[in-house]
């Protein structure tokens, strides 16, 4: 029988680490999904958007339909 | 905090229509994601890409893709679309609160009222933008 010694400095030395690269991850995320949120609310406002004159219960009337109408074309192609 | 952002908010928090409780929405949910995460169905990537330039879109797509991946509609069970439907929501909108229930999420952010009506008896909540900025000030404390 074999018996394996694992130092515990090494387990927390382990965890600590996968702690931080996945801190790093998260960041990384962050800040990518930022920069597209950013990039894309520029590219917005910059010209004029066709919901930006509508009132906000035309806007998710509009919304509504285009749900209804991606919906229906759905339901055809897997009819 | 696992939650669905409907249409309406990610249109009213990029900005085409402004709504800054929707715009400040987006911002925390990237600012602090894991802890408050994201997941979206094709049929809601679909009709806010109908909403936006191509190039805009690839610039949503890219902000979706960071922080989770889309899923495709046919993974959520026919069933659970047509107990929502027997609730009285469109098919739709019964596919979309199905997708809620599937995914196990907290909570859907909707702007829209006929969905905010419809919400006694459900395994999650429905909410909008500015309840939610609270609900997640709340439970960051």
């Amino acid at each position: 029988m074999h018996l394996i010694y694992i130092d515990i400095r090494y387990i927390i030395i382990y965890h600590e680490s996968m702690k931080t690269k996945e801190t790093i991850m998260a960041k990384t995320i962050t800040k990518k999904a930022k920069e597209h949120l950013t990039k894309l609310r520029k590219l917005i406002s910059k010209r004029k958007h066709p919901l930006s004159d509508m009132t906000e219960e035309e806007v998710i009337e509009a919304l509504r339909k285009t749900r209804e109408e991606i919906w229906d074309k759905k339901l055809v192609t897997h009819s | 905090m696992l939650l669905i952002l409907d249409s309406n908010e990610y249109i009213f928090g990029f900005g085409a229509f402004k709504k800054p409780a929707c715009e400040m929405l987006l911002d925390i949910i990237s600012d602090t994601f894991p802890i408050h995460s994201i997941r979206i169905p094709r049929l809601i990537a679909e009709e806010v890409g109908r909403h936006l330039t191509p190039e805009e879109f690839r610039e949503f797509i890219g902000f979706i893709t960071n922080l989770t991946t889309i899923d495709e509609d046919f993974v959520v069970p026919f069933e659970l679309g047509v107990q929502y439907e027997l609730k009285g929501l469109k098919p739709a909108d019964a596919f979309i609160a199905a997708y809620v229930e599937w995914t196990g999420a907290d909570a859907l952010v909707t702007e829209n009222r006929h969905f905010l009506t419809k919400h006694s008896n459900l395994p999650f909540k429905i909410i909008n933008a500015k309840d939610c900025l609270s609900l997640i000030k709340s439970t960051s404390r």
